[in-house]
């Protein structure tokens, strides 16, 4: 009773515990009797229409009890009956089954309920979290036991979905046959498929020695789960059949699980790829030409659409003349204006540098993600070094969505996936790391053969071998490595250094590509061929003999090689040198190095190589078995807040004289017609005729700034 | 993150990417197992590290009264030897420690001076004189304070309902909690912070049409400036368990499994506000 009482008048819980110190049961009995002598005046009605209502509780016997209280009550109007304890008990009752006329509940049903569940559940405690548990159970009251396989309507689990498209993407045989093949059984087929010359089952053979990534997701997540990073047990084994599936595509030739970078909303799993040679080749030869359309000048590209004649021509007048209207239209014509003129937007040329070619550089690799690792792989776009170059100025949160808009200052140049992609080039870059010895650079003719050079045709070959003659030492950066087969671990303590460890995949330049690109150099030849091309229009509108043109051609030649000792490329640590030089003015260590076990499991502990600079970054190594994995959030260091750039000043505006306005009268409407007339009579002028005046465009913002003067 | 579940629990939060190792774990939880006993908690919860540059911080807590008010932390450098953090009053060292610029180092007793930003004087939005950085000395340990206050204070979560205000104003664990249920468990406003209300207990209860006074007086995290920004809510595990994590303190991370008891949060990271929040949307 008292803790009904608690729960009623939850407010004052003071009440409550006066009552509990009091003798038992004597003074609530007698207040109860007070209650339940107003309450009966009050509900008289509705306590005689209760005796023949059924209740919907689970306590069956209500309904006789409350038959005889009310018998027992009628009673006690009569007055004969002497008290005593039957009777007052069947008072109490009554005052218990009084019936809420707002929820139709009483109390008696309730209580036994509660005493009914505390009995079967026995839960602990129970009279601390009384009022919870009983406001429980008036929740619970219609999803008793007796109601259980619920006849409504079956809502749909929230497990449902995600479950059935898990079973989906597996393709369990009934589904589509056997799609489980293992990278070794697909390169046999896929060399049978070629199988024209021996040739190629040669190459493709070949093609397996350049395989170093560790593709066995499982086996390395042992690894990781030592190591104390790693996604979840249940991700491990869809990831597993997920890379599986993506290496089975006959363009991939080697992938492996780079890690995964949270999002807002969802988190992407990034695998790294290595796509087969005639992928590569294919797409290099589109790609090469898409990059010449955007790197010939401007002038050279827009020459063919011609400039749209303004649709509106303005008034050639002076301002600052009265009675325009005067002057014949011939003079008209002639005049110029006073007033300076109003400078017009210059159309500047923007060249980006162009992106590094699929296969090399920092698009070496092809990078897939996905959300969840029961969808397609999607394969990210080649990076450019405009992307990562700006990507370096901004740090944003990544949404989960591929398609979803990067708003920045600077502008970032693409959508989330390119800046995800660039990213990922950032990271890649400075935290892939191996023992020193642990990979090794290609020989010659390794290299030869990575690159299908000796079948193909031998001009090309000299051409190559020429061309890396003239850059030896800045192309050196990007290479492929291959794991050292002759490497030996020396015992973990010696490599808790970084002076022990080494990068393995080439660094990032300032410019945002890893082998350096002359801009000056791509400038001056961009200006050479657009003169070369002018002048040959020049040449054939003249139709002049082409001999003059070949002497101007040297002479600038002799000017370039002037200028090329001045342009020193840009200079960046070699690919392989060691972690221990790893300079960053704002992380002072970059490196942090872990034992997995210090104290129990001495032989078979693993060392761990932590990124301070890209915080989520981690190394292992142990044994054979070294390998990088990414998994945070995609936010470099930084010491307090990232020094975002600043919104540039408002530029001024076009200073106006007093030349530039002056006050007119309106004119009337007469004069407009004519003037009108006039206007259209010059555009017909204009349309048949020949060229534009380059003036139009002024006279057009000179006419709006006297329209806005007389309003 | 209770004890009582300890591998289970971080099973379910390994969706921020990092846990223990094995041995780390074995030591962790046992050793928490005997401090809880020593000490006569009724609970004791694991919450997180904090990475430094030659040995990291694990930091955990207990209680025996009041979950909210009488939290005891510990941090342990070798995992099992767990020390008392001191108790941190002065508001300088809480401005020298979000300030500080240097990751933690690794021993407690290291001191570094923190240089404070400088206060400007303004009247009628003139800036009358600047004064010179203040430099406040930091001991390592206190700044290890001062962050795990701090950062439970601002991101630590729990669902609604797994707390229990009792008639006398204890604040204890819930013992009829029985978890959210399919609806409640994507809504935001289902989850509580961790720490004693700072929102008037009036406004607190006007937000939610059922409120419960035992239940509803916590500050819910719908209501964390940057409002809709400073938590993101994640289902995982076939939407069986909502994650959420912190936007402020990349590293909290809190999980809820689907209509069960289970919840907890943990800290893994370097301790290092994130300033930026407000670009990086």
């Amino acid at each position: 009773m008292e803790d009904v009482g608690s729960q009623h008048n939850y407010s004052t819980p003071t009440s409550s515990t006066i009552q509990s110190d009091a003798p038992p049961n004597t003074i609530s009995k007698k207040e109860n009797k007070l209650i339940s002598n107003k309450r009966s005046e009050y509900d008289d009605s509705a306590k005689c229409s209760n005796i023949i209502t059924t209740t919907t509780t689970s306590s069956s016997t209500s309904i006789s009890i409350g038959a005889f209280n009310s018998d027992a009550q009628f009673q006690r109007a009569s007055g004969h009956e002497p008290p005593h304890i039957g009777y007052e008990l069947s008072v109490a009752k009554s005052v218990l089954q009084q019936y809420s006329t707002l929820t139709g509940d009483n109390l008696f049903d309730h209580l036994s309920d509660i005493i009914k569940r505390v009995v079967d559940e026995r839960p602990p405690n129970v009279i601390d979290f009384f009022e919870e548990f009983s406001r429980n159970v008036r929740e619970q009251k219609f999803h008793v036991p007796e109601r259980f396989p619920p006849n409504a309507v079956f809502a749909d689990s929230r497990m449902f979905r995600p479950a059935k498209k898990i079973l989906h993407s597996i393709k369990l045989p009934h589904n589509v046959e056997g799609a489980d093949f293992t990278i070794h059984e697909e390169a046999s087929e896929e060399a049978f498929t070629y199988a024209e010359g021996d040739l190629r089952i040669d190459i493709d053979y070949n093609m397996r020695l350049f395989v170093t990534f560790n593709e066995r997701v499982e086996q390395l997540q042992f690894f990781w789960n030592q190591c104390g990073f790693t996604i979840s047990k249940d991700d491990i084994f869809q990831l597993a059949s997920s890379i599986n599936r993506l290496q089975t595509h006959p363009s991939i030739m080697q992938c492996r699980f780079w890690g995964c970078i949270n999002g807002l909303k969802a988190s992407y799993y990034i695998v790294e790829a290595l796509l087969t040679r005639e992928e590569l080749t294919s797409r290099m030869t589109m790609m090469e030409e898409e990059l010449r359309e955007k790197q010939l000048p401007f002038k050279m590209r827009k020459n063919q659409d011609p400039t749209p004649l303004p649709t509106h021509i303005g008034p050639e007048l002076t301002p600052g003349v009265y009675g325009w209207e005067n002057y014949a239209p011939e003079e008209l014509e002639k005049m110029t204006t006073k007033a300076r003129p109003v400078p017009l937007a210059e159309e500047t040329e923007f060249y980006d540098i162009p992106p590094e070619f699929v296969g090399l550089g920092c698009n070496r690799f092809s990078y897939f993600v996905v959300n969840c690792l029961f969808d397609d792989w999607i394969e990210l776009p080649i990076v450019t070094p405009r992307q990562i170059v700006v990507s370096r100025q901004i740090k944003k949160f990544f949404t989960g969505d591929l398609e979803s808009d990067i708003v920045s200052y600077p502008c970032f140049p693409g959508k989330e996936k390119h800046y995800l992609r660039a990213i990922i080039a950032r990271i890649t870059a400075s935290t892939h790391i191996a023992p020193q010895g642990y990979y090794r650079r290609m020989t010659k003719k390794e290299k030869d053969l990575f690159e299908g050079l000796n079948i193909d045709d031998e001009e090309e070959e000299e051409e190559e071998d020429f061309n890396e003659g003239e850059e030896d030492a800045i192309q050196d950066n990007d290479v492929m490595l291959l794991k050292n087969e002759r490497f030996e671990l020396e015992p973990l303590t010696t490599l808790a250094t970084p002076v022990a460890w080494v990068h393995c995949r080439p660094n990032i330049l300032k410019q945002g590509r890893v082998v350096w690109y002359d801009e000056e150099k791509a400038r001056r030849e961009r200006e050479k061929t657009l003169a070369m091309y002018l002048k040959m229009r020049l040449l054939e509108e003249m139709d002049e003999e082409a001999e003059e043109e070949e002497a101007d051609g040297e002479e600038e030649g002799e000017e370039e090689e002037l200028l090329e000792g001045l342009n020193q490329p840009e200079i960046g640590p070699d690919i392989l040198t060691s972690c221990a030089s790893d300079m960053n003015p704002d992380c002072l260590i970059p490196w942090l190095v872990r034992f997995t076990s210090k104290y129990t499991n001495q032989k078979e502990r693993v060392l761990v190589m932590q990124s301070n600079l890209w915080p989520g970054a981690f190394t292992f190594i142990f044994e054979n078995t070294c390998e990088s994995i990414y998994l945070g959030w995609g936010h470099k260091f930084c010491k307090r807040n990232i020094p975002f750039q600043h919104v540039p000043m408002v530029h001024e505006e076009f200073p106006h004289t007093g030349d530039d306005f002056i006050e007119t009268t309106d004119p009337t409407v007469e004069e407009e017609m004519a003037y009108n007339e006039w206007l259209l009579s010059k555009q017909k002028m204009r349309t048949t005729g020949d060229s534009l005046h380059e003036y139009d465009g002024e006279d057009i913002e000179d006419y709006d700034d006297n329209d806005e003067e007389d309003d | 993150m209770n004890v009582e579940y300890f591998s289970e629990g971080l099973e379910c939060l390994m969706y921020c990417g990092r846990k223990l190792s094995p041995e780390q774990r074995i030591l962790i939880e046992n050793s928490l197992i005997v401090l809880l006993q020593e000490n006569r908690f009724s609970g004791m919860y694991f919450w997180g590290r904090i990475t430094a540059i030659k040995n990291d911080y694990y930091i955990a807590f207990g209680y025996t009264n009041d979950c909210l008010k009488d939290r005891k932390y510990f941090y342990s450098i070798d995992q099992y030897q767990w020390q008392l953090l001191p108790f941190v009053q002065s508001p300088k060292i809480f401005q020298a420690t979000v300030l500080a610029p240097d990751p933690f180092f690794g021993d407690p007793s290291l001191q570094t001076y923190v240089k404070l930003d400088p206060t400007f004087n303004i009247v009628a939005n003139q800036v009358i004189s600047i004064s010179s950085p203040e430099v406040i000395k930091l001991k390592e340990e206190e700044r290890l304070a001062a962050i795990v206050f701090i950062i439970s204070e601002e991101s630590a979560i729990c669902p609604r309902g797994a707390l229990y205000k009792m008639v006398d104003g204890r604040v204890i664990p819930n013992q009829m909690f029985r978890g959210l249920n399919d609806l409640q468990i994507e809504n935001i406003s289902y989850y509580q912070l961790y720490r004693l209300p700072r929102n008037d207990l009036k406004t607190n209860l006007s937000k939610r049409s059922d409120y419960n006074y035992a239940i509803d007086f916590l500050d819910t995290i719908d209501g964390v400036i940057p409002l809709n920004q400073a938590f993101t809510l994640n289902m995982q595990r076939n939407e069986r368990i909502a994650i959420i994590k912190s936007c402020v303190w990349l590293g909290m991370t809190f999980f809820h499994k689907l209509n069960s008891r289970k919840h907890g949060f943990v800290y893994l990271g370097d301790g290092r506000k994130n300033f930026d929040l407000l670009f990086m949307y």
